[in-house]
C-alpha cells in the first residue's frame, strides 16, 4: 500500500489532498474558485476522492487550514457542512469534516490588521462551536472532533490539552486513531513578547507541518513541509530554534510557502530590488533541508520570467539551487497540460510524481478547429 | 521502412515516458528493430542513484520489434538481456531468449488494435515503472509465485486437497495418477498427468506399472507421485519458505536442493531411497514417469489465492536401476500445476467470493432445474443431491441442459435426476440422485428425510409443480425439512418467479405463493399473462398417455429467465438465506423477448392465528393484511368495522393464507354494538378479483373487530354458519381484538340443501 497526495491547480492559492496508507483524508486549504474555462472544478476532482459514511454523507477525515486567509479557506461555506452533524442536509449534500486542524488564531477577535473574510470567519465559528463543545462533553465523535495547532497566549489554550498540539511536538493520530503519519508541529510557535504576538497574529500565524508518510509499511517513506503562508520572519525563526536538530526540517517534498513567494526567503523586495536582492541565510536553511532526491513544489500560476511575486521566478532559481546538490527537482502545480491535479505517489523508495499518461483521445486528435485552415 | 511502423515509431516518441527511438531495418527479416528509451519514473531515492533495488534503470532501454506484418501482427517486445530474470512478470521463454515482459493478462495483439501503439506503450511504461517497484514479499499484494522457465510437461491436480496434506511434522506420502505422453506435431513427448487421492504405498505390486501403448498417439498409463511438505523448526514454530529463489532444478541434485530450501528434504530423500530400491535392477522399456511435488510454505497467502502453500511440480523419467540420491545427475524436468476442475476453481473463475459452504437439494430436474443446477457448479455452488420422479423424455431435450445421446440412449430412458446428477458429476464429487415423488414423499416422515438428503442446508424445488409446493407446507414436513428456495415459471414463460422461504418456513411457500398471485394481479398484462385463458391454452400436452404439461417455448426464452435466479440463488449461497423473512423475486419478460425487469419483495413472518379448536384449519395472516386491519380499526374508534379477507385455502395443508382485503361496502354500517357488512357493489368486486387473477385469490370469508377482547358473538356465529352454506370450502371468520386475533371457521359438507354445519367452535 503506498499512500498518495494531490495537488490541486488553484492558482496562486493552496489546496492539497494528503491520502494516507490505511485510506485516511487530510485536507489541507482549499481555494475553490468559480470553474471556468481556466479554473477546473477543483470541489469535483476532490469530491471524487472521498467516501461517503453509513448516513451517505461525503467526508474528509481532517482538514488543516494553515491560516485564515481567503486563498486557503474559498468555498468553505459552500461546499463543507459546518455545524453540528446531526444538522447535515442531503440536499445540499456537503462534505463533512470529520477533524479540523486549526491554528489558535481562530481565537483571535478581527483586528484592523486581521479582518477575517466570510469563510475565514465561518471556519474561526465552527472551531469555536467544536471547542466550546469539547470543554463541555470532552473529544467528540466525528463531526465534532478538532485539534488546535499550537499554543496561544495567556494560557487561553491551556485547558485544551487532549485536543492540542504544542510546537515541536509530533502526533500520528486522525480522527483519534493511528492515520500512519507522522507530523510535527513546526509553528506557529509561542510567542515571546506582545510584538512579536502582534507579528505573529497577522499572516505569519501559518501552521508549518512536517509531515512523515509511511508507505509499504515503512514508517518514513516521504517526508512532506507545508509551509502555508509563512514569510521569511517566520522562517528565520524556525531556523532559529531547531538549527541545533535541523533533521526536523529535512523533506523530500517541500510545498514552498506562499505560492513560491520572494518574501519567504528575502526581506528586501523583489520588484524592487530585483537581482540585487538578498536571500535570508537563516530562512534559506530553514528551507534548504532537502532530502536525496528532494522535490519543491508550487502551488502557483506558471511561474514567468518577470517581475511578479509570488510566484517568482527568482524564489524558483533559489529553490532549484537547493535541491540540486540532492537530484531533486522543482514542479509548478500549473507546470502540466490539463486540469488535472499533480499527483504524487508514495512508495517505499520514497516519492515519485504519477506517470501522465496518454488519454485516448489523443489518438484521434485533430489540428482541424484549432486555427483557420486557407484552402485556395 | 513501412508507412504503418514509421507512423507507429514518430507517435511512440511522442509519448511522455519515452526518452528516444532509435531504430534500423533488419535487412534479413525485413522488421524494423527499434529501441525504445522508456522513463520508469522510479522513486526519488532511487531516481538519484540511478537504479531500483531490482536493477531497473531510471530510463530502460527496451527493443520493439515490428514485423511487416504490422500492424496486423503486434512487436515482439524485449529487455535487455541483463535485465532481473528472477522477476516474476516475465514470460517464460527461457535462457535462450531475451526476458520479455508480460504486459497484459490477455493479448498484446488485441491491446494494439484497441488502444493504438500509444496504448501500448503506456503499458509498456506501466510495467516498467511497475517493475522497479515489486517486492516478493510484500504481505499485501500476496506471494509472487516461482516464476518457472521451460515448463515440459502438465500435472492436473486438485490444489484445495494437495493444500489440506501438510501438517505439523515434515512429511512425503505417495499417490497414484494416470497419464498420457503424448508428441504433438513433431514436438518433445511431453506428459499429461491426472493426479488422483488415492494412495501409493511404493510397494513392489505398486511398482509394477504396465504401459499401454496407441499407434500414432501416444503411451497411457500410472505411476507414483510423491508429495512432499515441510514440518516445523526446531523452535516449534512451522517452517516457511521465506526467501524467494528462481527456479534451479534441472536434476536430482538441484531438486534434493531445492527441497531442503523449501523444508521437506528429509522426507523426499527417504522415499526416493525406498524407490531407488525398487527400480533395482529393474529395466523399462519404456520411459515410466514419476512426478515429485513440493509444497512450499509461504510466509503469506500467494498472489490471487486465499493459501501461503505454493505447488512445485516436476517430472522424473525413470528406466529402472536410476539413481535419485542428493548427488545424481539424472535430469529432472519443470511441470506446471494445472487445476482440476473442482467447486473451489469454479468460484474463482467465475470471480465470486469463497463465501458460503451450504449444501443443498435440488427437487426437480427439469427444464429450470437443470439449468440452475448447471449455472449454479459452473460458479462452485451446485447442488449435492437431485430428486426427480419423471425419466427423460424426447420432448424434454428443447429445452433441458442434457444434451440427448444415441437413438438406442434415447430409447433406454434414465430419471432425470440420475441423468443430470451423472452429467455434471465432473464438477464435484458425492453427487447424489433419488428418483422419487416429492409430493408423496413430503407426506411421510421417513420418506421426506430420504428426499431432501441428510444434510441439506436448504432444498431448492423446481418441479413447477403445485401438489409439491403444497405438501412441503404441510405442518409436520416443514417443520421438519431444511428451507425452501422455489423457482418457476408462470404464464407461459412471460413470468419468472423465485421466492426464499423465511427460517421456520415462516413465511412458507403456500404463504409466498398467495402473496405472489397478489403481486402479480396488480399489473394487468402481467395478471393476463399468468392468469389469463391464454396461459391455459398455451400448455399443450406432448405424446400420448404422458401427462406433462409444458408450455412452447425456446431454450434461449427459458435459460433467459431462468438464468437471473440462478443469480439471486448464487448470492444467497454465498450470503446465506435471509436470517428473518422471507423474499419474492420477479422477473417479467418483455413482450419481445429482449428484456426482463424484475422486482423483490421483502416478506415478513406470518402471523399464526391460533384455531379455532385443535383439529381447524391453520390460519396464516400476512403482516400486511394485519397493518391495514389495525389501521382500519383505528380509523373507526369506538365501533365495530370490518371487510372481507381475501387468499387462498389450502385442501392439501387445511389451512388459509390470508393475504388482502376487500373493504366493507358503502352501505356497510358501524357501531359499537355490532358491524354489518353491506352489499352495495361487492358482489362486483369480488367477481372482479376472481376474473383478474383467474381464483388464484378469493375471498375466505370475513373480519370485523372487537372493542374488547372476547371471542365470536352468537351473532358471528350465526352470520358464519350461513355464509358456510354457500362457500364449497371452509369459512373463515377472523375477529381483531385489542387481546389478539380471535377466529371462527365453520363448514357444511352435508348436501347444500341441508345446510348443516359439521363443525363450529368457539
Amino acid at each position: 500500500m503506498t499512500a498518495n497526495t494531490v495537488h490541486f491547480r488553484v492558482g496562486n492559492g493552496d489546496m492539497h489532498l494528503v491520502e494516507m496508507e490505511g485510506g485516511r483524508k487530510l485536507l489541507i486549504d482549499i481555494n475553490a474558485r468559480q470553474p471556468g474555462p481556466d479554473v477546473p472544478d477543483v470541489i469535483a476532482q476532490l469530491r471524487k476522492r472521498l467516501q461517503r459514511d453509513i448516513h451517505g454523507r461525503l467526508c474528509i477525515d481532517g482538514f488543516l487550514l494553515t491560516h485564515p486567509d481567503q486563498d486557503h479557506c474559498r468555498g468553505l461555506r459552500e461546499h463543507f457542512h459546518l455545524g453540528p452533524p446531526e444538522t447535515w442536509s442531503k440536499a445540499l449534500d456537503k462534505i463533512v469534516i470529520r477533524e479540523m486542524w486549526s491554528s489558535p488564531i481562530v481565537f483571535r477577535r478581527a483586528g484592523r490588521d486581521h479582518a477575517l473574510c466570510d469563510d475565514a470567519d465561518a471556519w474561526a465559528c465552527e472551531a469555536r462551536r467544536r471547542v466550546r463543545r469539547y470543554r463541555e462533553r470532552g473529544v467528540g465523535t466525528d463531526g465534532e472532533r478538532i485539534i488546535i495547532l499550537g499554543e496561544d497566549v495567556d494560557g487561553k489554550t491551556d485547558d485544551l490539552r487532549q485536543i492540542l498540539v504544542k510546537a515541536d511536538e509530533e502526533f500520528s493520530t486522525i480522527c483519534g486513531v493511528p492515520g500512519q503519519f507522522k507530523g510535527r508541529l513546526i509553528a506557529p510557535m509561542p510567542a515571546s513578547d506582545d510584538d512579536e504576538d502582534e507579528f505573529l497574529s497577522k499572516n505569519n500565524s501559518s501552521v508549518i507541518l512536517g509531515l512523515a508518510l509511511q508507505a509499504d509499511g515503512y514508517a518514513d517513506a516521504s517526508r512532506f513541509l507545508f509551509g502555508g503562508d509563512a514569510e521569511v520572519g517566520i522562517w528565520e525563526k524556525v531556523w532559529n530554534r531547531n538549527k541545533s536538530r535541523k533533521h526536523v526540517l529535512e523533506y523530500d517534498v517541500l510545498v514552498a510557502p506562499h505560492h513560491c513567494s520572494w518574501h519567504s526567503l528575502s526581506w528586501d523586495s523583489w520588484s524592487d530590488y530585483g537581482e540585487d536582492a538578498e536571500v535570508s541565510a537563516d530562512a534559506r536553511d530553514a528551507l534548504g533541508q532537502a532530502r536525496s532526491g528532494a522535490e519543491v513544489l508550487a502551488s502557483s500560476k506558471p511561474i514567468k520570467d518577470d517581475d511578479i511575486d509570488p510566484p517568482c521566478i527568482r524564489a524558483k532559481r533559489e529553490y532549484k539551487a537547493i535541491v540540486a546538490p540532492h537530484g531533486g527537482t522543482f514542479t509548478c502545480v500549473a507546470d502540466r497540460s490539463g486540469t488535472d491535479p499533480y499527483e504524487i505517489e508514495v512508495t517505499y523508495a520514497g516519492h515519485k510524481p504519477k506517470r501522465p499518461t496518454v488519454p485516448a483521445a489523443v489518438a484521434v486528435a485533430t489540428g482541424i478547429g484549432a486555427a483557420p485552415l486557407p484552402h485556395g | 521502412m513501412p508507412r504503418a511502423v514509421a507512423r507507429a515509431l514518430r507517435l511512440i516518441g511522442l509519448h511522455p515516458s519515452v526518452r528516444g527511438v532509435e531504430s534500423h531495418v533488419d535487412t534479413g527479416t525485413g522488421a524494423t528493430m527499434a529501441t525504445v528509451q522508456i522513463d520508469a519514473n522510479l522513486p526519488a531515492r532511487w531516481r538519484v542513484r540511478g537504479h531500483s533495488d531490482n536493477g531497473v534503470r531510471a530510463v530502460e532501454p527496451v527493443t520493439m520489434a515490428f514485423w511487416p506484418e504490422y500492424p496486423s501482427r503486434e512487436p515482439y517486445i524485449v529487455l535487455r538481456e541483463d535485465f532481473d530474470r528472477s522477476h516474476p512478470h516475465l514470460q517464460p521463454r527461457g535462457p535462450n531468449f531475451r526476458p520479455e515482459p508480460c504486459l497484459v493478462f490477455g493479448s498484446v495483439r488485441e491491446l494494439l488494435q484497441s488502444r493504438g501503439v500509444i496504448g501500448l506503450v503506456d503499458q509498456l511504461a506501466e510495467w516498467v515503472e511497475r517493475a522497479a517497484l515489486v517486492r516478493l514479499n510484500d504481505p499485501a499484494g500476496g506471494w509472487e509465485v516461482t516464476r518457472r522457465d521451460g515448463v515440459h510437461d502438465v500435472v492436473v491436480l486438485g490444489a484445495d486437497w494437495l493444500r489440506s496434506l501438510p501438517n505439523r511434522d515434515a512429511g512425503c506420502d505417495g499417490y497414484g495418477f494416470g497419464y498420457a505422453a503424448i508428441r504433438e506435431d513433431g514436438g518433445p513427448e511431453t506428459y499429461r498427468a491426472l493426479l488422483s487421492d488415492i494412495r501409493h504405498s511404493l510397494s513392489q505390486r505398486d511398482c509394477a506399472w504396465q504401459v499401454e501403448l496407441v499407434p500414432n498417439e501416444g503411451r497411457y498409463g500410472f505411476g507414483l507421485a510423491l508429495v512432499a511438505w515441510s514440518g516445523r523448526t526446531a523452535s516449534g514454530e512451522p517452517f516457511i519458505a521465506g526467501r524467494y529463489l528462481p527456479e534451479t532444478v534441472v536434476d536430482m541434485a538441484s531438486l534434493h536442493a531445492r527441497a531442503e530450501a523449501l523444508g521437506c528434504g528429509e522426507p523426499l530423500r527417504a522415499k526416493l531411497g525406498l524407490l531407488e530400491g525398487r527400480l533395482r535392477n529393474r529395466r523399462f522399456k519404456h520411459p515410466q514417469p514419476c512426478v515429485v511435488i513440493l509444497l512450499a510454505r509461504r510466509p503469506f497467502d500467494l498472489v490471487g489465492s486465499n493459501s501461503p502453500i505454493e505447488i512445485c511440480p516436476y517430472v522424473i523419467e525413470l528406466q529402472g536401476n536410476d539413481e535419485l540420491g542428493p548427488g545424481s545427475a539424472k535430469p529432472v524436468r519443470l511441470a506446471a500445476a494445472h487445476e482440476q476442475v473442482t467447486p473451489s476453481l469454479m468460484r474463482t473463475a467465475s470471480g465470486g467470493d469463497a463465501t458460503g459452504s451450504a449444501r443443498w437439494t435440488l427437487l426437480g430436474c427439469g427444464s429450470v432445474g437443470s439449468k440452475i443446477a448447471t449455472h449454479m457448479m459452473r460458479c462452485g455452488r451446485g447442488p449435492t443431491r437431485f430428486v426427480d420422479s419423471a425419466p427423460m423424455r424426447p420432448h424434454n431435450f428443447a429445452r433441458h441442459a442434457l444434451f440427448p445421446a444415441g437413438n438406442w440412449e434415447q430409447h433406454q430412458g434414465g430419471g432425470k435426476a440420475s441423468l443430470l446428477a451423472e452429467s455434471l458429476i465432473g464438477f464435484s464429487d458425492g453427487l447424489s440422485a433419488l428418483t422419487a415423488d416429492v409430493a408423496i414423499a413430503a407426506t411421510d416422515p421417513v420418506k421426506a428425510a430420504n428426499v431432501f438428503g441428510p444434510d441439506a442446508d436448504f432444498v431448492v424445488n423446481a418441479t413447477g409443480s403445485l401438489a409439491v409446493r403444497e405438501s412441503l407446507s404441510l405442518p409436520h414436513a416443514a417443520s421438519r425439512r431444511p428451507r425452501c428456495v422455489e423457482t418457476c415459471l408462470l404464464g407461459a414463460g412471460r413470468v419468472a418467479y423465485m421466492a426464499v422461504e423465511g427460517p421456520s418456513a415462516n413465511p412458507s411457500c403456500a404463504d409466498l405463493a398467495a402473496e405472489a398471485y397478489r403481486l402479480l394481479g396488480s399489473d394487468d398484462a402481467v395478471a393476463a399473462a399468468v392468469f389469463g385463458p391464454e396461459a391455459a391454452a398455451a400448455s399443450i400436452s406432448i405424446g400420448q398417455g404422458c401427462s406433462s404439461l409444458t408450455f412452447p417455448m425456446t431454450d434461449a426464452h427459458l435459460s433467459a429467465m431462468t438464468a437471473p435466479m440462478a443469480v439471486a440463488l448464487g448470492r444467497l449461497h454465498a450470503g446465506g438465506l435471509p436470517g428473518d423473512r422471507g423474499e419474492i423475486l420477479i422477473g417479467i419478460g418483455a413482450d419481445d423477448g429482449l428484456g426482463q425487469s424484475w422486482t423483490r419483495h421483502e416478506i415478513l413472518p406470518c402471523i399464526e392465528v391460533a384455531a379455532a379448536s385443535e383439529r381447524g384449519p391453520g390460519i396464516r395472516v400476512s403482516t400486511r393484511v394485519d397493518a391495514l386491519i389495525a389501521r382500519e380499526v383505528a380509523s373507526q374508534p369506538g365501533s365495530e368495522t370490518g371487510g372481507i379477507v381475501v387468499g387462498r385455502y389450502s385442501e392439501v395443508t387445511d389451512t388459509f393464507h390470508v393475504v388482502d382485503v376487500l373493504p366493507a361496502p358503502p352501505d356497510s354500517r358501524f357501531s359499537a354494538e355490532e358491524f354489518v357488512l353491506g352489499v352495495e357493489g361487492l358482489a362486483d368486486l369480488i367477481d372482479g378479483l376472481i376474473e383478474r387473477n383467474g381464483g388464484a385469490l378469493y375471498p375466505l370469508g370475513t373480519w370485523h373487530n372487537h372493542l374488547v377482547t372476547s371471542g365470536p358473538s352468537s351473532k358471528d356465529v350465526a352470520t358464519a354458519l350461513k355464509l358456510a352454506t354457500e362457500q364449497a370450502f371452509p369459512l373463515l371468520m377472523l375477529i381483531h381484538t385489542p387481546g389478539g386475533y380471535q377466529s371462527l371457521t365453520t363448514e357444511v359438507v352435508a348436501g347444500p340443501k341441508t345446510g348443516v354445519p359439521l363443525e363450529e367452535a368457539a
